[in-house]
């Protein structure tokens, strides 16, 4: 990224930091956020190459999720499951030309598309003891810690609209959504979340 | 304001020193809170609650529950109105406004009531009869008879509420608040299962609630004994309890809709919520519904249910009357009779119509200063808006009764006992089989396909120890099943001697000569002569009676009135009734809002908005938008009064004069890596994708595997194995979905990916003669010139600062250049471009000037041209098509009716006379004075008034188009009564060598 280039979020003009329908930040039963900053690489291999787990982990030297529907996490950083031998990595923005050329070097010789989505997604970050009926209100996927525990991703959908849920840890759960819809989602959970009582923190990574 | 003369100073749930004030049909009443709307009508003395559906016969409180079919009312005035709520059902709150629905001009002076005067004239069927012709004059007589029918309004105004959805999840549901379901939920509970428990009433506790409360369970007072439940359920963090919720439908794979009545109030906080809720299991104890006997007379004002004059007076400490008779088929009656007395309810009479009572019964009606008539029956009420008197006769061993003696008892509440009904509603919409049960002649619960356990009285008739047991049971082999380790604890409450069986009537004979009407179903007002008009007219079939007279058909779904007319049927026709069989019970259980249903999705929520990264630029400067799939795209941006046609038009000019610039982010965007990626688009598209040089655009055109045009677009090579395709805003994921179709299904060996990336990129589209000039002043690092820049060419590098892609690719036909960068930056890279860009004359341009550019043009889009009937023959494509590879839909587009003589081709339209509009979807035709129907040989696809033409002008699919050129025909718009006379011409109007573009 160029020095001085500044990226303008999705929710431009209509982040409003404060309290919604709460007298204290203790008192509100939601917290939300936008998260700026992210670098979010996708990568994937043929679905049938049965060692692409290990060759990209071993190439970003982390261990990626096994099976489906879950990551892997640490140092700031987390590999999410999305599809068949398909994950993201999301990471600070300064790591993203780091993990491209990793991936790029380390699976060399075997099929792989690896694509840079930082900027085609925006990344909410929501948490606070009304979490899981506030997104009941939005997707049909049980997020009871029994059937979505913390580490769990689901491609899904979210307002009508394809997201990302990840539980990150306990009653904290990120959202990606597409750029063009982070807008429409934004509004729909300043409403469906209001009578929780919301504080909608600062952006942050 | 009246006060509250049939209210106990003493007794009830209902909280004295909380008095609120409320309306209904405009006079002011006080109740307390913990009363429903129907408890605080009769502690005030109101017994005329509203009028019957055909004849208008005037009604009053007959339950205290959720089976009402005569209280049933509009709530709330102005936009809040809601029809069809059962006043037995709601809670009264401060200020509450009601009316009776069923009525016109007021209760008390309803001219429908001539109806009833002409009721013999109005039996069954009689719509069908008589409103069948002239069958054009339904229209005006239905307007009639819903007015007429007081189906409820709804509010004019937009609803002010809100409504939410919410999907939820259970192992166990458990559906009820009596005994069996707190039982249930307990047993369940304690395993650690999630349980998630619904009770339609504002408390838990059922049919307890309606007791007097000296009863024990497990040691303790009734009262006690719930609250203590109630309190460990809420302190399990797993076991969640919805009150004022009803589960109103079961489907597959035992999803439940709830619906729940929000009792908070607050900033966003819903009306009511509507949850699908999947469980692994579920209890129904949903209880029983008590059946009224069917009597003559037995729908004035002042009949009522034994189970609801107990309620009244036990839980709200309402009189429904001064002086009852209870009129029963079975003992359960007694109990209530003690607690009628205790509530200072004058008890005239117990009517009994079996032939012989249990000793200490009769012994009870003796304590209470009663007289006890076994053997009798109530023939006949007297009175108009409310009960005086009511006749007694003795029932005699034929079936019939005897004339005299007649015993005539005053009264002005008549409580009658049937037996009991099973709430099997859930259980049947879940498939669930009933069967008949001789001895409590109803119809229980046998086996079901879905999850579903029943425990209480669901069941049938269960005392209070068989609820208790029952319940922990099911809730415990529920949790089991759900995969949790469970115990049913079962608590202890007092023995009950076991009940004699009931004395089966369906409908109380009327003394010889009597026509007084018996009403089977109160709220469509069928009586049994409805019934035997049906028997005899061969109705016999359950679901025929039930269509032919309306049985069952209301808001209240027949719950105080199916099984008896049933059992009238069978008795009629001379089957059991479990022989006449049921009608299958279908969702909602009770009426459901249109609101909830809608939830959030209204108004602007009617569908997700997508936006683009300069969104925010384009609203600043005054765009109009338009809805383009769920994009809202700028349409056009007005100066001073300009109409969208004259905006356009300017915008549309200064394109091909000097220079614009459209955000066309919106177009679909897919990234495709691998090896074999040439090789998957060359299978793809018709025209040749594996010699693409890295670095170059080229259009492709996508068949159907049918050979019909699917879509078309830019793609441009980046590197041997990545591509970038362009694929049309609307019409995006589904060209996604098909790649991945095709690469899965057809070609997994093809090493390849890919991927959306429509939101990755901000992408600008700059056209003109001046273009060029625009993109030179930049402070950037490309080379724009013919040589560095050729048409279909491709540039990275930084402009103002910005990490820039720049495809030399255009839509307009004009020297054109698509500037794209990463989304986040798109605002500021296309308020730079603009701002350098403004002094040389750049201005935007929306999707409406770009509309008008490509049919200038003579380009093809999806929808008009490519219409799903088009082949790439027809569109002018056809030598674009490959000779030398095969592609998905090369074979099926040599189908001989996809390459016939005189098939539809694209061309051009002009006006003969060079000014007259063309209209896109007029039929073209040879002669417009042809007799109807027209041979039609094609129509017009995209019209413009081609400002850069000089004429107005249109695309069309016209037979045999191509070999016609120069002929005159007509353009026929029927609709606008409009003819024009055009001459086909080529669909290029503009540069059809293309010198411009590659200038």
């Amino acid at each position: 990224m160029p020095e001085g280039l500044q990226r303008k979020s999705a929710l431009e003009g209509h982040y409003n930091e404060g309290l919604v329908n709460a007298a204290s930040k203790e008192a509100a039963g939601l917290g939300v956020s936008e998260r700026r900053g992210l670098a979010i690489i996708q990568f994937e291999g043929r679905r049938d190459d049965g060692d692409f787990r290990e060759a990209a982990g071993k190439a970003l030297s982390v261990s990626l999720p096994e099976g489906t529907c879950g990551s892997s996490s640490g140092d700031g950083r987390s590999f999410l499951w999305t599809g068949p031998n398909r994950y993201q990595a999301i990471v600070a923005e300064s790591e993203g030309p780091a993990i491209k050329a990793a991936l790029s070097d380390g699976l060399q010789g075997r099929h792989r598309s690896i694509i840079d989505l930082s900027q085609a997604r925006t990344v909410f970050r929501v948490s606070g003891p009304a979490l899981r009926d506030f997104l009941s209100k939005g997707t049909s996927i049980d997020l009871h810690p029994r059937a979505f525990p913390v580490g769990s991703v689901v491609v899904t959908q979210l307002a009508h609209v394809g997201g990302t849920i990840h539980h990150v840890s306990e009653d904290v759960f990120d959202i990606y959504v597409f750029r063009s819809f982070g807008r429409h989602v934004w509004e729909w959970m300043l409403e469906v979340g209001e009578e929780y009582g919301m504080v909608i923190e600062a952006p942050g990574n | 304001m009246s006060k509250q003369s049939y209210r106990n100073s003493y007794g009830g749930l209902v909280d004295r020193s909380q008095p609120l004030n409320f309306t209904f049909n405009g006079k002011s009443y006080l109740g307390y809170e913990g009363d429903t709307l129907a408890s605080a009508l009769l502690a005030n003395g109101v017994r005329l609650v509203g009028r019957s559906f055909k004849y208008h016969r005037p009604r009053g409180i007959m339950t205290a529950g959720p089976e009402e079919p005569n209280a049933v009312v509009q709530v709330a005035i102005g936009p809040r109105t809601e029809p069809n709520i059962r006043a037995t059902e709601l809670p009264l709150s401060e200020g509450l406004v009601a009316r009776s629905q069923n009525c016109w001009p007021s209760v008390g002076f309803d001219v429908g009531e001539v109806n009833n005067l002409l009721s013999r004239f109005f039996p069954a069927g009689f719509y069908y009869k008589t409103f069948m012709w002239p069958a054009s004059m339904w229209m005006t007589y239905e307007h009639q008879i819903r007015r007429l029918a007081g189906m409820g309004e709804s509010g004019r105004d937009p609803d002010p509420d809100h409504y939410d959805h919410h999907y939820s999840f259970a192992d166990v549901l458990v559906v009820g608040g009596g005994p069996a379901a707190l039982t249930a939920a307990l047993s369940a509970g304690r395993s650690g299962a999630r349980v998630v428990l619904v009770e339609q009433d504002t408390r838990l506790g059922g049919a307890l609630l309606s007791e007097n409360g000296t009863r024990q369970i497990d040691g303790k007072l009734v009262l006690e004994w719930l609250a203590s439940v109630e309190a460990e359920l809420t302190a399990m963090p797993e076991v969640r309890i919805l009150k004022r919720t009803s589960a109103f439908g079961y489907y597959d794979n035992n999803m439940v809709t709830l619906l729940q009545h929000e009792t908070k109030q607050g900033p966003g906080v819903p009306r009511q919520r509507l949850h699908h809720i999947r469980t692994k299991q579920t209890v129904l104890a949903s209880g029983a519904i008590e059946r009224p006997l069917v009597y003559g007379g037995n729908d004035r004002p002042g009949n009522m249910l034994v189970s609801a004059g107990r309620t009244y007076a036990n839980r709200f400490g309402v009189k429904a009357g001064k002086r009852a008779v209870i009129f029963t088929n079975n003992d359960s009656a007694y109990q209530a009779a003690k607690d009628l007395v205790a509530a200072g309810i004058e008890l005239a009479a117990v009517v009994d119509l079996r032939e012989k009572v249990r000793g200490d019964l009769a012994a009870v009606v003796a304590d209470l200063g009663a007289q006890l008539f076994v053997g009798h029956v109530v023939t006949n009420t007297h009175g108009r808006t409310g009960i005086w008197g009511i006749d007694v006769r003795r029932l005699l061993d034929d079936g019939t009764v005897e004339a005299r003696p007649l015993h005539q008892i005053s009264c002005d509440l008549l409580l009658s006992s049937g037996g009991w009904n099973p709430t099997v509603h859930l259980y049947s919409h879940a498939q669930g089989k009933l069967r008949y049960d001789e001895r409590l002649t109803t119809f229980v619960p046998d086996h079901c396909p879905l999850a579903i356990r029943t425990a209480g009285s669901v069941n049938g008739f269960a005392d209070l120890q068989s609820c208790l047991k029952e319940g922990a049971v099911a809730g415990a082999d529920a949790a089991k099943d759900a995969g949790f380790e469970a115990e049913a604890q079962v608590f202890k409450t007092g023995s009950e001697p076991e009940e004699a069986p009931l004395g089966e009537m369906w409908s109380v004979p009327l003394p010889a000569g009597s026509h007084t009407k018996r009403f089977v179903d109160h709220q469509d007002d069928v009586a049994v002569s409805d019934v035997e008009l049906a028997a005899r007219e061969n109705y016999v079939s359950v679901e025929h009676l039930k269509r032919y007279t309306t049985l069952g058909m209301g808001t209240d779904q027949g719950k105080t009135s199916n099984i008896n007319g049933l059992g009238i049927m069978g008795e009629i026709s001379g089957r059991s009734p479990g022989e006449v069989g049921t009608t299958t019970f279908r969702p909602p259980y009770a009426p459901v809002t249109m609101g909830a249903v809608a939830g959030r999705e209204v108004g602007p929520h009617l569908a997700p908005k997508r936006r683009t990264p300069m969104y925010n630029w384009h609203e600043a400067r005054g765009a109009k938008f338009v809805e383009s799939g769920q994009w809202y795209r700028a349409q056009y941006y007005p100066q001073g009064g300009e109409t969208l046609a004259e905006a356009a038009r300017r915008e549309a000019t200064h394109v091909r004069e000097s220079v614009g610039m459209c955000d066309v982010s919106t177009l679909g965007k897919i990234d495709i890596q691998g090896k074999d990626a040439a090789d998957f688009l060359n299978r793809l598209y018709v025209n040749g994708f594996a010699k693409l040089p890295v670095g170059k655009c080229r259009y492709g055109l996508m068949l159907r595997e049918d050979g019909i045009v699917y879509d078309d677009g830019t793609s441009i090579r980046f590197a041997e194995d990545h591509f970038l395709m362009s694929a049309t805003t609307a019409n995006a994921a589904r060209v996604l979905q098909e790649l991945e179709y095709a690469h899965q299904v057809y070609w997994p060996e093809l090493d390849v990916s890919m991927s959306s990336v429509t939101d990755l990129w901000a992408s600008m589209s700059i056209a003109g003669p001046k273009a060029r000039e625009v993109l030179q002043a930049l402070e950037c690092d490309i080379d724009f010139s013919g040589e560095g820049l050729p048409f279909m060419g491709h540039a990275a590098g930084t402009i103002e600062g910005i990490p820039a892609q720049v495809f030399r690719i255009s839509f307009s036909g004009e020297l054109g250049f698509e500037l794209a960068c990463e989304a986040d930056y798109g605002e500021a890279l296309w308020a730079a471009v603009m701002a350098k860009g403004e002094p040389l004359g750049l201005k935007p341009y929306g999707t409406e000037a770009l509309g008008t550019l490509r049919i200038e043009m003579g380009h093809v889009v999806i929808g008009p041209e490519i219409s799903g009937n088009t082949t790439a023959d027809d569109l002018g494509f056809g030598k674009m098509c490959s000779t030398k590879k095969p592609y998905i839909g090369h074979r099926l587009k040599e189908r001989p009716g996809l390459v016939q003589e005189g098939r539809e081709q694209l061309v051009g339209l002009q006006p003969v006379d060079g000014t007259t509009r063309l209209r896109a979807g007029a039929q073209l035709v040879t002669d417009p004075k042809q007799p109807i129907p027209m041979d039609t040989q094609g129509y017009v696809c995209s019209a413009t008034s081609g400002p850069n033409i000089g004429t107005p002008s249109a695309t069309a699919l016209l037979r045999s188009g191509r070999a016609r050129m120069g002929e005159e025909i007509w353009a026929l718009s029927p609709l606008h009564d409009e003819a024009v006379k055009v001459r086909v011409v080529s669909q290029h109007f503009i540069d059809p060598e293309g010198v411009r573009v590659r200038a």
